[in-house]
């Protein structure tokens, strides 16, 4: 890797930006960046020649137009990502990326943000995780509906779960579950690509971090698959929607209830058989 | 599980050969994307599409998790290399660098027409005929 790198913005009217940077991008070999409506390319060779190139298309189509080129420090992008992301703690956990080390004396799990949701970061699965770590006995049997990574799967067997099973209608959560349980030396029991309905068993804590008006569409599937007397660990609602979905619950008993930043995460017993 | 959106962006990228070096370390380093997991996930979806540039628009959110859709080849690439040629001209009108079949242009309609604007399969093939017109290619029966 080159010490320095060539980055030259093209600006444009944005209905031209497609056709400009159609352009550049069969003028040079690297890849470029739309963003708005400026085209950035980033190169380890000069771009002088790419802008004169540029220049002399558009020139004639008299169209408004503006370069700037300029050399940049290269750097370890890795490194600075990896910089970027910093563990968290919610409740008993400590939820860090592969390139950190764990914490004594808390729950430690290993997740790297990808591309299934659920690093840790946003306020409804630290609202989750506080309380899985306040809910959540030895013993109990768990599943979590929306699964994505798996972290709210994980942290409840990590506190104790004797069996957890897990779903989500995107398969690559359900990929990138398994591999986080892999990572984190921990078992599920069952994982499925699909929704909770089609769950074969009762729970003891049902966990659901979805958004709120899929977890009113789904309420009778999720009260049907929680025991007499098991919980409900509902998050990924905006406080705005929260009372379409303590409507669609109000058949059940509310004990918890945070709110962090603009998100809600309620806990629900439920005390007798629902249909 | 709940998602909002941090940023959006667009990289036109070799396909199969994403690395972190420039330009994809910066864009998407800078924005809190796990670099090496987009490498990795962009190479395997688009290692049958070697030679070409792939458009791939990534979502970030507020998590830091992401995800990325990939478009088609822009229908220059595609001309071009069913005219097998390195560029198009630098006037349309005086100077003609190659052709392509109708079966050639239908067949980078079926590729692109997802991407157009359209649904109308004879507004795709128009606008397909365009492109070809102004990099200097005749549509040849």
């Amino acid at each position: 890797m080159n010490e320095e790198y060539y980055e030259l913005i093209i600006t444009t009217d944005e209905s031209y930006t497609e056709a400009v940077a159609d352009a550049a991008a069969l003028l040079c070999d690297d890849g470029i960046e739309i963003d708005g409506n400026n085209i950035i390319v980033r190169s380890e060779n000069d771009l002088s020649h790419l802008q004169t190139q540029l220049e002399e298309i558009t020139t004639p189509l008299k169209i408004d137009i503006n370069f700037t080129l300029s050399k940049k420090a290269n750097s370890d992008w890795m490194k600075q990502y990896q910089a970027s992301i910093e563990p968290i703690e919610a409740g008993e956990f400590y939820i860090f990326p592969s390139w950190h080390e764990p914490k004594t004396g808390k729950i430690n799990i290993t997740i790297d943000p990808a591309l299934a949701f659920g690093s840790g970061h946003h306020a409804t699965t630290a609202g989750c995780l506080e309380m899985i770590s306040n809910y959540v006995k030895l013993n109990d049997n768990v599943i979590d509906v929306g699964c994505g990574s798996g972290i709210l799967g994980l942290a409840a067997k990590k506190k104790g779960a004797s069996s957890v099973d897990l779903c989500d209608t995107d398969p690559l959560a359900v990929e990138s579950c398994k591999e986080n349980f892999q990572i984190n030396n921990e078992t599920y029991n069952t994982i499925w690509e699909g929704s909770a309905n089609n769950a074969s068993k009762e729970y003891d804590v049902t966990i659901a971090n979805i958004i709120a008006d899929v977890l009113v569409m789904i309420a009778k599937d999720l009260k049907k698959i929680t025991k007499t007397g098991g919980l409900l660990i509902l998050s990924g609602i905006l406080d705005k929607k929260e009372a379409l979905v303590t409507e669609a619950y109000n058949d059940l008993k509310l004990i918890n209830r945070k709110l962090k930043d603009e998100w809600v995460t309620l806990v629900y017993q439920k005390e007798i058989d629902v249909k | 599980m709940a998602k909002k959106i941090q940023s959006k962006f667009k990289l036109i990228i070799p396909a199969g050969a994403a690395n972190p070096s420039p330009p994809v370390g910066p864009a998407c380093g800078q924005r809190g994307v796990n670099i090496m997991e987009f490498c990795k996930a962009f190479n395997e979806k688009t290692k049958d599409k070697a030679g070409f540039k792939i458009p791939v628009i990534i979502t970030v959110y507020s998590d830091k998790t992401f995800t990325f859709e990939t478009k088609q080849p822009p229908a220059s690439d595609l001309i071009m290399r069913a005219a097998n040629i390195k560029k198009g001209t630098d006037n349309p009108i005086l100077n003609k660098v190659g052709s392509i079949s109708k079966a050639k242009l239908d067949e980078i309609v079926d590729q692109k027409i997802a991407d157009l604007n359209t649904d109308d399969r004879d507004m795709a093939a128009k606008i397909i005929a365009g492109s070809c017109r102004s990099m200097g290619v005749e549509i040849v029966d």
